[in-house]
């Protein structure tokens, strides 16, 4: 809406105030409503100029709004519907430090090691350390592995901390994702996978701390790249 | 003013992102990949394939009306520091390059997004190499030396020449053009080529990538110009850009 047609609407405005009877009260009213008109126009200018935004300005508006480091992950995101059925995203899990790979519920070795190997290096935190890091595991077969697999699987390999979330995404994002996080698989024709094993540490902004293609028994580089990241100073993603 | 500009540079998108499509009737494929079953065909669906590369005047149209995919706007998880580099500004092709060359410079996410904003999407990698088999004449040409010959010698050619214009390459049987001799070309899961069987072989992925386990997988040796794309792609990652790296979009 232009100034014009805004202007024109409160001329209007005014023009019916003063077409009503005065009564004694008119006056109290009368300086309110100019202040008050006077708001609702600021108001309404300021709700037509930002629609009337180019695409441009409103995208800077936006892009000022994304904090995200430029080599953040977080710059993509996507749906997630978990284990438990919740609706949620990639970048919901962000402010805390966490630990990101890919599986799928049947496979036969791999992701059995890697649950394994994400287990170890949890054993291998302190308390205090353990409950600042959150894993995630991201399904490559969303079309069979939807939340009740996941669930399923969940019960099989007795995850019950809430700090582990397993989840599904659609499959575009799912390659999406994968492609972000460096993670590769492929789907063969008699619906298993040929797939990449990678943990992948993320900070609270989701920067790359770390990654490791070693499953089955933790990687020690990595398990001190988590044990650092989870202490007090690597907490902030500064 | 600026809503007028952005509005035609819209309009003006959506008239150029009509690209001609040419129809793939799809079929049981023998790719070059293993399909890690005993059957050593995969079924690929029918679909329509752009029937040449995105161009620069089209991208620059996309960027036009999607400014967060404008040169300096893409933060680096999304393209690396090559992105669209041989343009002379953000919104401005420059003189050494041509509106119909195929674009390059461009990453798997930005190629992504240009097919998205299209209702498109990229090709999967059974898809391209269904219609690359293609010559004018076979639907299957894969072993015809001379065609095989005509692809290699586009490898020799010197890759620090800019391409040449889209459509100039002869048209396959599906009318398609420039799926070679211009430039290679993203796929949508191109982070799933060459990688081993399974994962009993710790170590960095990237050493699994081609060379040794993964050469000896392949279904076709003597096919090495697609042996040569598998091994480029797959070396790639998602925010990666080439000079010689192009796409086209399917649907």
């Amino acid at each position: 809406m232009s100034r014009r047609t805004t202007d024109f609407l409160f001329s209007r405005m005014r023009t019916e105030r003063h077409r009503s009877p005065r009564s004694p009260l008119d006056d109290v009213k009368g300086r309110t409503s100019s202040c008050s008109v006077k708001l609702v126009r600021m108001t309404i200018l300021a709700l037509t100029s930002l629609l009337t935004l180019g695409s441009t300005t409103l995208t800077t508006v936006l892009a000022a709004s994304n904090t995200w480091p430029t080599d953040s992950l977080y710059q993509v995101d996507a749906p997630l519907e978990t284990a438990a059925g919740n609706q949620t995203s990639f970048v919901s899990g962000s402010g805390r430090v966490r630990i990101v790979t890919m599986f799928y519920a049947t496979c036969p070795m791999a992701c059995p090691l890697t649950i394994d190997t994400l287990r170890q290096i949890d054993a291998a935190l302190e308390p205090r350390e353990r409950s600042a890091l959150d894993m995630l595991l991201l399904s490559i077969d969303p079309s069979k592995d939807t939340a009740a697999a996941l669930a399923k699987v969940a019960q099989d390999r007795r995850i019950t901390d809430p700090r582990w979330t397993l989840a599904r995404a659609s499959e575009p994002d799912t390659r999406k994702l994968a492609a972000m996080l460096g993670i590769q698989y492929r789907k063969l024709a008699d619906g298993n996978f040929d797939h990449s094993s990678t943990l992948i540490l993320l900070d609270a902004k989701g920067r790359v701390l770390a990654r490791s293609g070693q499953i089955g028994k933790p990687a020690p580089e990595f398990v001190a790249a988590v044990r650092t990241a989870v202490t007090d100073k690597g907490r902030t993603g500064s | 003013m600026k809503r007028a500009t952005i509005a035609t540079a819209l309009c003006l998108w959506a008239s150029v992102a009509a690209a001609e499509s040419a129809a793939i009737p799809g079929g049981q494929w023998r790719s070059i990949l293993p399909t890690g079953t005993k059957d050593p065909t995969v079924a690929v669906a029918p679909f329509l394939l752009d029937r040449v590369p995105v161009t620069n005047g089209e991208f620059l149209a996309f960027v036009r009306a999607n400014p967060q995919w404008q040169r300096g706007n893409v933060p680096a998880a999304l393209a690396d520091g090559m992105y669209l580099a041989h343009w002379a500004a953000p919104l401005d092709l420059g003189l050494n390059t041509t509106s119909q060359q195929p674009v390059t410079g461009v990453s798997w996410f930005a190629a992504r997004a240009y097919c998205e904003a299209r209702g498109a999407r990229l090709p999967t990698w059974y898809e391209w190499e269904f219609a690359a088999a293609a010559s004018e004449t076979l639907r299957d040409a894969r072993n015809d030396a001379h065609w095989r010959q005509r692809i290699l010698s586009w490898y020799s050619r010197p890759s620090n020449k800019p391409p040449l214009r889209v459509g100039a390459t002869p048209p396959n049987i599906y009318g398609v053009q420039d799926l070679h001799g211009l430039v290679w070309e993203w796929v949508e899961d191109f982070n799933s080529l060459m990688i081993a069987t399974d994962s009993r072989n710790q170590g960095d992925p990237d050493t699994l990538k081609f060379c040794g386990t993964g050469a000896l997988a392949f279904e076709d040796r003597d096919n090495y110009a697609i042996a040569m794309r598998l091994a480029m792609l797959s070396s790639l990652e998602a925010r990666s850009t080439t000079v010689n790296l192009g796409f086209r979009c399917a649907r």
